[in-house]
């Protein structure tokens, strides 16, 4: 086991993957010469070259497009956005092709791509790159979406979606590229897709998340701890496709649920695993399913008022409290 | 404003074509005004849905340039009005017409429709049911073919409208930075949908936009098979010999409406008149084939009697299997929603 | 088909028993033609139908006590063969028809819906594996819902060994030479399950006060010289004097509800305690902020007579905001009330005495005085606002022109 931070555990899964297949190429804004916005890339254009990691000008339209067609062709791109705010640009390209191209071809034509780069809210940026889409992407029949909580999990996932031969969008979190964790050895460690962790075991209330919404989790689950109150904290991994039943055998035992997200709370991830409880797991809830994600807002620049629009582990505290009157 | 001329074909006898070839090309061309004129009736017996788009005037941009290509290899990428790309590639005329009707047998399995035609297998990735969605794709394409080395090339075919969205010059820009092997053509069919080059284009001299991209171009009669087939044959050896891209702009006609929509309430009055259309036909790439066939006695009066015999009981045969074809069946509905 | 089920004819209503069927099974009913008459705690009343049909089925005899809700009968659709037919081949006819059965079931019973118990569905679960039901239980859920911990305490109490409880409650008892088990009627178990209820479940307090009544009294006497029908009584005055100290000091025109919120009543409906043989009702008079003391006054006496020969209807003895309980013409000093949920307080009336009482420089003085002692709920209340509002009472009652207006 080595320790290393999550932005380098994602560098290792593109670096492992491209050694072992010559189709697997990076393309982007800034992924090359530049290092990487977030030095998530560096090093790589010096390893393998401008063939392979390739960089793009500002046209996330023509980054989703290169990629898409590419991988219709036969290679694996992992295409970088440089926040997944930006990939708004591409949305048709994302959508309409990547997501659709299998489906509507029968079968004929498979589209093994990845889209991946930074999302999540905070750090005073404001309303158009301080924000979360994933239930944007979760919505859409035809990706798989996957968004790590751990630097194991980055490295594992990231290896999975590279090998998939879907598409997948990889939402990685600027506020954990920071983190550091244990990663295994095993250059063919991969964790597979729809396995949800158990982060912590608690009888008294599930808490459901992933990314950094676990980080909340946890941090909740540590005060609830001291008055006596055990939380089950469940780090989903990925939301499509959604492993419902380690949820739902979670909720049977604790019998409270909570769902925590950083991103808007109106026709969200939340609403779905809530609504997802309640199909599974009816029976077994002895209270409403308590829902905590970001304020339906644009990001507010003002340091107070975003605050105020992000969840923090007191607002999950109170969650399980409430679900526990 | 200054346009670009279309280059005449430089030997109008056009020995460049083989006459097995020209008569091939015509056999196709008229496969699919054949094949398009019969799926109006279809539509109207309720046996077709969705959008249907064909394409009568425009088959010498199929013919011409897809006889051309190596397939498998090549790559080619097309509009939502797709059916002849298709059965230019070779997919059997029953496969696309049971893809029309919703059927298990359709190159698609059903799942596609009109808009969605594909055939990966004859290097066809398919029609696109968005207005400029192809072109980013085939930058991929294009970025891939290149990337393994190959001397193959992207075909992507494209509308005068979707000269106006923002990602077809975003993908031309990249195709045009990184030298890929892709063949821009450009269907001007004068009409994006119901609006006029004139009235959606500030600079109509799309050449210039590809030379902007740090693409080289020309413009060609698209109504010619010999010119569509001479601008084709330059630009194909342009992009195997220098791999880099090359685009077309080809002035073509439909004869019918955007879409069976405003071909059955006449709404192509709204935006040109029949007199327009009765000149373009004098045009007919099909029927100036057909006279340059007789005229050079390439073809007796009893052979063309056969092909359009021929053309008609494919077509025939096409909606009889189509229609005694199954559906999909009902549990295949979550089938390919991922790989 | 439709279901007629016991109906619910007043707020605190939970059961109601069979006193006549009206109409025999295989009888044709009316929609609003009278079938049966129910006893409730608080009074005897009609139920109509609210289908036209057959009566196929009772399913509650007379004498029998069912919850509200259960069904007691059943209405078969009318067709023309069925009108004369035995009741057998009707059940026939409807079962054969079960679209028109679903949708009579909507339709057919609206007015008086059987009030939903609040549990989580895991409570439910439980509830149904130990076949308990969800009336037996108290939520302590948010908003009274039965949740988890509820059915378990449930159980647990279930648990305890009978036999030794059952010891500690006979030991003690004298051993009586004679007695007579007596079955109470329906309106004193009603008594005995709501005072026991108003006392475990709200802390009273209490505040006594005097008020002298000299100058009352001799108003009534005016009042009542030229008018000898319809007397004004030393109650009319209290209720308009409490109408009035509802409005100035609002607090007490309150209930405390089961969200654990305050609601303050815009209206007083004062209920005024009657005793009648089976026990204890209270007529409510509705609006009293707004009526006159003669309309109270005509209004009490409607009502109290009503009381007393069992003809209040429902809407009559329910919905009161604040309760007096006149004990004075029993020769009462003073008592003091318990809370008639979910109201506020209630105000226990002494009688009338002469007293000797300091006047000015402690020259003895004669005076006609009235204790009334004012039962508080402490949830909402406290001693001083119940203060004020005795204040409020003495003070129009003291100077009674201020009851005329």
């Amino acid at each position: 086991m080595a320790t290393m931070r999550y932005l380098q555990a994602v560098r290792l899964a593109m670096t492992e993957e491209m050694e072992r297949d010559p189709n697997v190429f990076l393309c982007g804004e800034e992924v090359g010469q530049y290092q990487g916005t977030y030095r998530v890339t560096e090093g790589l254009l010096q390893k393998f070259g401008a063939q392979r990691v390739v960089d793009t000008p500002i046209s996330e339209i023509g980054i989703a497009g290169l990629a898409t067609g590419a991988a219709m062709a036969g290679l694996r791109p992992v295409a970088e956005f440089m926040t997944w705010s930006f990939a708004l640009e591409a949305m048709d390209q994302l959508v309409n092709h990547a997501a659709k191209i299998t489906y509507m071809s029968g079968g004929r034509i498979h589209c093994p791509v990845v889209f991946r780069g930074p999302a999540g809210v905070g750090t005073q940026l404001s309303a158009q790159h301080s924000q979360s889409l994933e239930s944007w992407y979760a919505h859409t029949p035809g990706f798989k979406v996957v968004l790590p909580y751990t630097p194991s999990d980055a490295r594992g996932l990231l290896k999975s979606a590279i090998r998939d031969d879907s598409p997948v969008i990889f939402m990685e979190h600027a506020g954990l590229y920071g983190t550091s964790g244990e990663v295994e050895d095993d250059p063919n460690f991969t964790i597979p897709f729809g396995q949800a962790a158990i982060r912590r075991a608690g009888k008294h209330c599930t808490l459901v998340s992933y990314s950094r919404g676990v980080q909340l989790c946890m941090r909740a689950a540590d005060r609830l701890a001291e008055e006596g109150v055990e939380c089950e904290v469940i780090d989903l991994r990925t939301l499509v496709p959604l492993d419902i039943d380690t949820v739902a055998a979670s909720v049977s035992r604790t019998h409270h649920a909570v769902v925590v997200q950083e991103e808007w709370k109106n026709v969200s991830m939340g609403s779905e695993i809530a609504a997802r409880i309640y199909e599974n797991a009816f029976d077994e809830l002895d209270a409403p399913v308590e829902r905590v994600a970001g304020a339906d807002v644009p990001m507010p620049y003002a340091k107070n008022l975003e605050r105020a629009a992000i969840p923090t582990d007191i607002d999950v505290a109170a969650a399980v409290k409430r679900t526990l009157a | 404003m200054a346009r670009t001329a279309a280059k005449q074909p430089e030997n109008n006898e056009v020995g460049s074509i083989a006459p097995a070839d020209l008569i091939k090309s015509y056999r196709l061309m008229l496969l699919i005004r054949r094949f398009e004129e019969s799926v109006y009736q279809k539509f109207h017996e309720n046996k077709i849905g969705g959008y249907l788009h064909r394409y009568d005037g425009q088959e010498a941009l199929a013919a011409g340039i897809i006889s051309q290509l190596h397939l498998p290899g090549d790559m080619i990428l097309c509009t939502y009005r797709d059916h002849a790309h298709a059965l230019a590639c070779g997919t059997p005329a029953r496969a696309v017409m049971a893809e029309l009707m919703g059927r298990a047998t359709g190159c698609a399995g059903g799942k596609g429709g009109s808009m969605h035609l594909i055939d990966p297998e004859r290097g066809f990735m398919g029609g696109d049911g968005i207005v400029g969605g192809p072109v980013p794709v085939a930058l991929g394409v294009g970025f891939a073919l290149k990337y393994r080395n190959t001397s193959n090339v992207c075909v992507c075919y494209f509308g005068d409208g979707a000269m106006n969205q923002g990602g077809v010059h975003e993908a031309m820009n990249m195709v045009g930075l990184y030298k890929l092997p892709v063949l821009f053509i450009l269907e001007n069919n004068q009409f994006a949908m119901g609006t006029s080059v004139q009235r959606s284009t500030g600079q109509p001299d799309f050449v210039l936009k590809a030379n902007a991209h740090g693409i080289q171009g020309e413009k060609a009669d698209g109504m010619s098979l010999f010119s569509v087939h001479d601008a084709a044959e330059r630009a194909l050896h342009h992009i195997r010999t220098t791999g880099e891209a090359y685009f077309l702009e080809m002035d073509c006609y439909r004869f019918v409406g955007h879409g069976i929509g405003d071909d059955n309430t006449k709404g192509w009055t709204t935006y040109r008149s029949e007199e327009d259309i009765e000149q373009w036909r004098k045009r007919d790439p099909i029927h100036s084939l057909k006279d340059y066939l007789i005229e050079r006695n390439l073809l007796s009066a009893q052979k063309f009697e056969e092909i359009d015999q021929e053309v008609q009981e494919e077509v025939k045969d096409s909606i009889s299997f189509a229609e005694s074809s199954p559906e999909p069946p009902l549990d295949s509905l979550y089938d390919h929603l991922y790989s | 088909m439709a279901e007629m089920r016991m109906p619910k004819m007043g707020d605190g209503m939970e059961e109601g028993t069979i006193n006549t069927w009206l109409k025999n099974e295989g009888d044709m009913v009316q929609a609003g033609e009278p079938i049966a008459e129910i006893e409730t705690d608080k009074a005897n009343v009609e139920i109509s139908a609210y289908e036209t049909g057959i009566l196929t089925k009772i399913l509650v005899q007379v004498g029998q006590t069912v919850p509200v809700g259960e069904i007691i009968a059943q209405i078969g659709a009318e067709t023309a063969s069925s009108a004369a037919s035995a009741p057998q081949k009707i059940e026939t006819v409807a079962a054969a028809t079960p679209a028109a059965a679903s949708r009579s079931e909507n339709n057919g019973y609206a007015p008086v819906e059987r009030e939903r118990v609040k549990a989580s569905p895991l409570a439910r679960r439980m509830m149904a594996a130990s076949n308990l039901d969800a009336a037996q239980l108290h939520g302590t859920g948010p908003g009274g819902r039965i949740v988890e911990r509820d059915v378990q305490a449930f159980l647990a109490n279930q648990e305890k060994p009978a036999p030794a409880l059952a010891v500690e409650l006979t030991s003690p008892q004298p051993v009586a030479a004679s007695a007579e088990t007596v079955k109470p009627s329906r309106m004193r178990e009603a008594i005995a399950r709501r005072t026991t209820q108003s006392k475990q479940q709200i802390p009273h307090f209490y505040v006594t006060m005097a008020v002298e009544m000299d100058r009352a009294q001799a108003l009534l006497k005016e009042l009542n010289a030229d008018n000898p029908d319809g007397k004004v009584t030393v109650n009319d005055l209290i209720v308009k004097s409490c109408a009035i100290a509802l409005q100035r000091v609002p607090a007490v025109n309150a209930t405390w509800t089961s969200e654990n919120t305050v609601k303050l009543f815009a209206e007083a409906h004062i209920g005024v305690a009657v005793g009648i043989e089976e026990g204890l009702i209270i007529p409510v008079v509705k609006n009293c902020q707004a009526k006159t003391l003669r309309a109270i006054s005509a209004e009490t006496k409607s009502l109290i007579k009503k009381a007393r020969t069992g003809q209040l209807k429902p809407e009559e003895y329910s919905g009161g905001t604040f309760s007096i309980s006149n004990l004075g013409m029993m020769g009462v000093d003073e008592f003091t009330a318990i809370i008639n949920p979910p109201e506020a307080a209630i105000l226990a009336i002494g009688g009338i005495f002469r007293e000797f009482v300091p006047g000015e420089n402690d020259a003895i003085t004669v005076r006609s005085r009235m204790k009334v002692t004012l039962s508080a709920d402490h949830r909402l209340l406290d001693g001083v606002v119940a203060a004020q509002f005795l204040q409020e009472v003495k003070k129009t009652l003291e100077a009674p022109f201020s009851l005329l207006s």
